[in-house]
């Protein structure tokens, strides 16, 4: 795998967690939301593989759920764990200076 | 909040929201469902996601996309990831399904036995007739049934995606053939070391009765 694919699904990832920590979703949300922030270059069914690789790390936690109001199927839905919520943590501060840094060098290197 | 899902719950929801779909993402999601269930994954976990996975493909449906447009255009490859992701099952179930296979199979073949000797008793066959079952028989039933349980999933998993072709399964056949051959050559070898013993027709309707009250049980216990 190129590194720049693995860049893309680290940063994927912590958008998931991001996602996941601010409202109980289940996957066709999840892929809604980020499709609605532009995250229109990852296609939708590659959400699957990543929540499962983060519940593999017990980072994420799914149960399924019925819809008690209109009968329907149920649903598997996530939730952040005690370390998903340390690898959100990690993720914010990661990027927040990666932004910093790229944006730097993106308008000509001003910062000291 | 509704009560943990079941198995066999799951699995009914999934074939009734299955008819949802048109033919051609019928395909495209059928196929995933062989090759997934047939993974030796958990059994659970692996509900849950192609629970998941119809849901997200019904209201893709609705939206006008199709399963390629959500999945991708390689499904065997998308699977194999998804595969990669999920846990085995626990060895307790793995155990189970071990015991449970030949016990099923040793179960009916006590009502052939019985129903057989029952025949010979009304058609009153002559005297000194007794059924003789050995054990290496059994112990040969028992391995083959495994074996054949195994090897289908393999052929359903191998040939998930793949048009059906002739070839692959008269191979399959072949080898299941010779697989049947050996037990019974080595069954017929054993034959000499191992003890055969009599079963009355009525001895049998009772293995058969206790075999199958097991079954029942193990088959809803697994479903949970």
């Amino acid at each position: 795998m190129s590194t720049y694919t693995q860049m893309l699904k680290g940063i994927l990832e912590g958008c998931i967690l991001m996602i996941i920590s601010q409202d109980e979703v289940y996957g066709y949300e999840l892929s809604k939301k980020l499709q609605d922030s532009g995250f229109d270059f990852v296609s939708e069914g590659s959400i699957y593989p990543l929540l499962l690789r983060m519940q593999k790390e017990q980072w994420i936690e799914g149960y399924m759920k019925s819809d008690s109001k209109s009968g329907g199927p149920p649903r598997k839905y996530y939730k952040l764990t005690g370390p998903g919520e340390e690898v959100l943590m990690q993720f914010r501060n990661n990027w927040s200076r990666m932004k910093l840094s790229v944006d730097d060098i993106l308008t000509g290197g001003t910062q000291a | 909040m509704s009560a943990p899902m079941n198995i066999r719950e799951m699995i009914a929801h999934n074939t009734k929201l299955q008819k949802q779909l048109n033919t051609k993402n019928k395909k495209y999601y059928g196929d995933m469902i062989v090759y997934i269930r047939s993974s030796g994954i958990d059994d659970r976990r692996g509900e849950e996601l192609l629970l998941e996975l119809l849901l997200h493909l019904i209201q893709a449906q609705k939206e006008g996309r199709s399963a390629q447009d959500v999945f991708g255009s390689d499904p065997s490859g998308y699977c194999r990831e998804l595969v990669s992701q999920l846990p085995r099952p626990k060895m307790v179930d793995r155990l189970s399904m071990l015991v449970m296979i030949p016990w099923i199979a040793v179960t009916w073949l006590f009502l052939a036995e019985g129903l057989m000797g029952l025949l010979l008793l009304v058609t009153s066959t002559p005297d000194g007739y007794s059924n003789q079952m050995s054990l290496a028989f059994l112990l040969g039933l028992a391995l083959t049934s495994l074996l054949l349980v195994k090897l289908v999933m393999l052929l359903m998993n191998r040939t998930a995606f793949t048009e059906h072709n002739r070839k692959f399964y008269v191979l399959f056949l072949l080898l299941y053939i010779v697989s049947i051959a050996a037990v019974v050559a080595a069954g017929f070898f054993l034959k000499s070391y191992l003890p055969v013993f009599s079963v009355s027709p009525w001895a049998a309707f009772v293995i058969f009765a206790v075999g199958y009250a097991g079954q029942k049980y193990w088959l809803r216990s697994g479903a949970k």
